[in-house]
């Protein structure tokens, strides 16, 4: 009896092992990359746009924050990497450009304390952000 | 008079400890990314672990032994061995986890970098093991960690659309990323039912040497303790869904993100209070588990059983998480060890 409960058991943990291993691996390929690299680098871009306004408010402090934007520069530098070998327009290897450049600025801001800098690192953000369309954007998967 | 009085102090520790770091994160991820959709899994995870608690509390009560007593009795070594195994190595990783934590709120509070902090904090918790008592293990750190109550007093400040709220405890099926949705789902579950929970649970009923009278006691901590945690892991989902989602923010990917939860209520006292919550280098409950190996092994009662039941709660938060677990191999690594 106790034997047919513990196969029973270890029946059930494998087919439940087995299903979160097949849910983690359909979400480690998703069919659509080059969206959600897109989306990752949109959130990127709004996390630093909250980011600068916390700092210009006190809310976060300079070490943080500027720790929080190169972590931020790394990540939309890596789309705009990716972006550049795709087959994508130039408008947006332009737009991502943008996006890069402008974290690297506001990190610059945030580390010398000019509020100045990161004000205008913002606007720079807000203006890609606004033009940034992630189907636009998007990495065709035929290219790498 | 005093059973009862162990009803607050049980909740209290149960809500101190529920809500790690691990949990906190997925919440997080899952509220940023679909908004008020996942609070069903959260609600899901905790009746599961109401349960499991409670049938724990109550198996020790009457047995007088504790689950992995129970287990190793009933099915004989062989079958516990890879239990056993499998339980040190996975504490092994989370303990090492729970160091990265520590040190990663280290670099938050001072800029310097987490590599940094592993020694120091793995120092200072082995220095709370060694010196530390018993009362100011499981008590003590379990109320420091009750600052995650702000994370409840957010949501509150934050007015949400409580119908839509409701509207997310029933299961939905998702508008987008549905994969990332189900994935989220079953990592919700995996943060929620955390093993070392019922598994301290029933070593902590024997070392207080519980008995029948205490089924209604037992019954009152799990159910009150677990759903005030539940509560806990909810404010954080919607906290996220209203300061991280509502500003644009949809893929929390980077441990740095987080704080920005708590500021846009709290201002600065944001930042400190995730910091300080982050530094709790463990609950009560896992800092707990030496001790009661200890325990066990003085009072002779249990033998490799009885130690593993206090390994298996050796269990920290998977502070990796913060850093790592946003990445899907890395989530699912731990959503497969927890």
């Amino acid at each position: 009896m106790s034997r047919r409960v513990l196969k029973f058991a270890s029946n059930t943990l494998c087919r439940l092992l087995a299903a979160v291993l097949l849910a983690g691996l359909a979400a480690c390929s998703s069919s659509n990359t080059g969206d959600k690299q897109a989306q990752k680098a949109k959130s990127a871009a709004n996390s630093a746009i909250m980011l600068i306004d916390n700092w210009t408010a006190g809310a976060a402090p300079s070490h943080y924050a500027a720790a929080t934007l190169r972590s931020l520069a790394q990540t939309l530098a890596d789309y705009e990497r990716r972006i550049q070998t795709a087959d994508v327009s130039a408008p947006s290897k332009r737009l991502a450009l943008q996006l890069t450049e402008a974290a690297e600025r506001a990190e610059d801001a945030v580390t010398t304390g000019n509020r100045a800098q990161a004000g205008q690192a913002r606007q720079d953000f807000r203006t890609a952000i606004a033009k940034f369309t992630v189907s636009d954007f998007a990495v065709h998967r035929t290219n790498p | 008079m005093k059973k009862l009085l162990e009803i607050p102090l049980g909740v209290v520790t149960s809500v101190g400890g529920f809500l790690e770091v691990g949990s906190l994160a997925t919440a997080a991820q899952a509220g940023a990314m679909f908004r008020f959709q996942l609070v069903w899994a959260i609600l899901l995870g905790t009746i599961c672990i109401i349960f499991l608690v409670e049938m724990a509390g109550r198996f020790a009560a009457v047995s007088k032994h504790t689950i992995a007593d129970g287990i190793r009795e009933r099915f004989g070594f062989n079958a516990f061995l890879w239990p056993l195994v499998s339980t040190l190595l996975v504490n092994f990783l989370v303990l090492s986890a729970e160091i990265g934590g520590v040190s990663i709120a280290g670099e938050l509070a001072t800029g310097i970098g987490f590599q940094w902090w592993a020694l120091p904090a793995a120092f200072i918790a082995w220095l709370l093991l060694w010196k530390g008592t018993f009362g100011l293990i499981e008590k003590g750190i379990s109320l420091l960690g009750l600052v995650t109550l702000c994370f409840v007093v957010a949501a509150v400040i934050l007015k949400p659309d409580w119908t839509r709220v409701g509207v997310g405890s029933v299961p939905s099926l998702p508008h987008h990323d549905t994969a990332t949705y189900w994935f989220m789902a079953v990592s919700i579950l995996g943060a929620s039912i955390s093993p070392y929970l019922f598994m301290f649970y029933s070593a902590g009923a024997i070392e207080d040497k519980w008995n029948k009278s205490y089924l209604g006691i037992n019954r009152a901590i799990a159910g009150l303790g677990m759903s005030f945690g539940g509560t806990i892991s909810i404010a954080v989902l919607v906290v996220a869904a209203l300061v991280l989602g509502a500003n644009g923010i949809t893929q929390v990917d980077d441990y740095h993100q987080l704080p920005l939860m708590l500021t846009p209520v709290f201002g600065f006292w944001g930042f400190v209070l995730f910091v300080r919550r982050s530094a709790s280098p463990a609950s009560g409950r896992r800092l707990r588990s030496p001790f009661s190996r200890h325990t066990s092994s003085r009072r002779g009662s249990g033998g490799i059983g009885a130690r593993t039941a206090s390994l298996v709660t050796i269990q920290a938060s998977p502070w990796f998480t913060l850093s790592q677990s946003s990445r899907p191999p890395f989530r699912l690594h731990w959503a497969l060890i927890r």
